[in-house]
């Protein structure tokens, strides 16, 4: 029996199985911590542009984070008391969703022309306004370009969940790896791939759908 | 209107962009701030609305001290046209320009009007533009919109940096002039800065000369034209000054200073020899006290069927004349709009000075705008060969063909 033929009987046969590893992979290990990550992350991004001390800090932090090995940052998790599951997994693939998001706010808002700030300065916007009529808005391309750069690496992440019992299509891969049967592993890793590609693709469409129109033209 | 009290700015840094400034700006004034780059124009300016705050010293704003203003008011109404145009690029053109009204809260039928007014009033309409991004303009739509963003909420004092920078000629001079006949009408208190002393001359109630951080001259165009301050200010202004001095010239600059001339008693013969030898086709016919009689010109002369004895009898002596130290504009329109051939300079006894042809004063502008070692003043005085009368011919590119029907004859003196 080729791979594809055994791939393709375990998939039928085990549908159930297979979404419920989707819908985990997709809903808890993705949609969850990243949009955490949002929520955190531009704040935070906003806050650096502000304050100097924040800059260093926190961009400087959230590098660090970067550059510990997931699997590593999942045990670490394991071990301070958030016990094996989904939670040291969404708190291990939202760790890893709020650089490129902070990065990307941060930068941003910085790389908004100064000479458009300083105009808006001159004609008496508050900063408040500033910042929201001004600088936002003219971030929003590059920030949504750092949303999909940490969806798309956080469904990568997301296989690894499956070590410490977090679920996810990475459950498929584990399985698959410790029976040494390939289709399985196929199973997992063949959707998450494709999930990574149309993810992308979506987000992209809509990171120039929601990009101001002024700012799509020409230049 | 604006008044600066000792006012330096020191950037961190260290730099000192301004550097213990006084000045006084009035109300309904357009006060041009020129100087070399980095002299501090731009601080000058952002110290008034704050942008910049001052290191040391106070700027009143109608008698206000700024820094005890709130912040946002204070700019919510000065209109600020900033050196880079900076148009909000997700705004459409309508929202950028009313974006200070809509700061302010104006109903927006009100903004809308307004915008709408704005645009008319440069000349471009409103249904074309007012839904465009500025990206769909070009650079001096752009620039328009800039300064219709600063008019917009109808502030008292507008502060321009540089607003037709980096434009071609032609459109910059179409925004003076538009600037000018807004300024005319609004009566707006105007602080612009640029890089371009015709700039400045052109739209200035007053120009103040600034380098490194202080101001080195404060004048109407034309005292800084008349009495530069320094060196500084002389070089600084340079090959213009002297094209724009041609309004403070006098005949006696453009004069010949000494023109072939001859007594009433001189015989025909020796006048067409004299002319001959001289090169020219006009004398001046002067009497022994140097008093100015008339103009006998050779073709004249020859026009004579009878051949008269002397000078006396075919000088031609309703001549009209310029008055020692007039205008020589005065000089130039009976030239070019008169077509008299030759101007007779005289003073107040009758006494011929010199004479104004068109040679000699091609020769004299020819020596402000273009000669770079000519300096003004010597100009007319010193064309010795002038002194002789030009040849005829063959004309010099500086001696202009003259127009067949000047009335005094050609004179190419
Ligand atoms: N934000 C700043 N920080 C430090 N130095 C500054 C800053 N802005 C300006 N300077 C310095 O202050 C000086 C005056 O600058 P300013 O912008 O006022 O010059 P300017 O006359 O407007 O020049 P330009 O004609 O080139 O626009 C310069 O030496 C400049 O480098
Ligand atoms: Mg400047």
């Amino acid at each position: 029996m080729s791979l594809f033929t055994q791939f393709w009987q375990y998939v039928s046969t085990h549908p159930d199985q297979i979404l419920t590893a989707i819908r985990e992979h997709i809903l808890l290990l993705v949609a969850v911590p990243v949009g955490l990550a949002i929520l955190v992350a531009v704040p935070l991004g906003i806050l650096c542009t502000r304050y100097r001390v924040l800059e260093s800090l926190l961009l400087g932090a959230a590098g660090v984070m970067q550059t510990i090995p997931s699997l590593a940052l999942l045990s670490f998790l394991v071990m301070s008391g958030l016990g094996i599951g989904f939670r040291p997994a969404i708190v291990a693939i939202f760790l890893y969703a709020i650089l490129p998001i902070l990065r990307n706010t941060y930068t941003g808002i910085k790389s908004v022309d100064p000479s458009i700030k300083k105009a808006a300065k001159g004609m008496g916007m508050t900063d408040m306004q500033c910042l929201m009529l001004v600088e936002l808005p003219m971030a929003v391309p590059v920030i949504l370009a750092g949303i999909r750069t940490s969806a798309t690496m956080s469904i990568g992440t997301a296989t690894l969940a499956a070590f410490v019992g977090g679920g996810g299509l990475g459950n498929l891969i584990v399985t698959g790896l410790r029976m040494l049967r390939d289709h399985i592993i196929l199973a997992g890793a063949l959707p998450a791939a494709l999930m990574a590609i149309t993810l992308d693709a979506l987000l992209s469409r809509l990171e120039k759908a929601l990009t101001p129109r002024g700012l799509r033209l020409g230049k | 209107m604006i008044v600066f009290e000792n006012v330096t700015k020191i950037y961190p840094g260290g730099t000192k962009a301004v550097d213990g400034l006084n000045l006084h700006i009035r109300k309904g004034e357009l006060v041009v701030l020129i100087g070399p780059s980095g002299c501090g124009k731009t601080t000058t300016l952002e110290m008034i609305n704050r942008l910049e705050e001052p290191t040391e010293g106070t700027i009143y704003v109608n008698g206000n001290d700024t820094s005890k203003i709130s912040v946002v008011e204070l700019r919510r109404n000065i209109g600020y046209v900033i050196q880079n145009i900076g148009l909000l690029p997700h705004f459409r053109i309508s929202s950028n320009i009313g974006l200070v009204p809509s700061l302010l809260k104006w109903p927006k039928q009100r903004i809308d009007a307004r915008v709408r007014e704005l645009l008319e009033m440069v000349g471009m309409d409103p249904e074309v533009y007012a839904n465009r991004y500025p990206r769909e303009l070009s650079g001096g739509q752009q620039q328009r919109i800039g300064v219709l963003r600063a008019l917009a909420a109808e502030p008292e004092i507008i502060l321009m940096d540089e607003p037709f920078g980096a434009l071609d000629p032609v459109t910059r001079e179409n925004l003076q002039d538009e600037l000018k006949k807004l300024q005319a009408r609004l009566k707006k208190t105007i602080v612009f800065v640029t890089h371009d002393m015709d700039e400045a001359l052109k739209l200035g109630d007053r120009v103040v000369i600034m380098k490194d951080g202080k101001v080195v001259q404060a004048d109407t165009p034309e005292m800084l034209l008349r009495k530069p301050a320094d060196d500084f200010v002389r070089q600084f202004i340079g090959r213009e000054r002297l094209a724009v001095k041609a309004d403070g010239l006098t005949v006696d600059d453009v004069a010949i200073k000494t023109p072939v001339t001859a007594p009433p008693h001189m015989g025909l013969a020796q006048a067409t020899r004299l002319m001959q030898r001289k090169h020219v086709d006009t004398l001046m016919v002067v009497d022994d006290d140097g008093k100015f009689v008339g103009i006998a010109s050779a073709r004249e002369i020859e026009a004579l069927k009878r051949r008269p004895d002397s000078l006396a009898e075919v000088v031609q002596k309703d001549v009209a004349t310029v008055m020692q130290g007039s205008s020589a504009k005065q000089a130039f329109e009976m030239l070019f709009i008169a077509k008299v051939g030759v101007v007779p300079v005289i003073d107040g006894a009758g006494r011929l000075h010199g004479i104004v042809t068109r040679g000699s004063l091609a020769e004299m502008l020819y020596q402000a705008l273009w000669d770079s070692n000519g300096d003004g003043e010597a100009a007319g005085n010193s064309r010795s060969n002038g002194a002789n009368g030009q040849p005829p011919a063959p004309p010099t590119p500086l001696s202009p063909a003259q127009p067949p029907t000047a009335p005094a004859g050609p004179a190419s003196q």
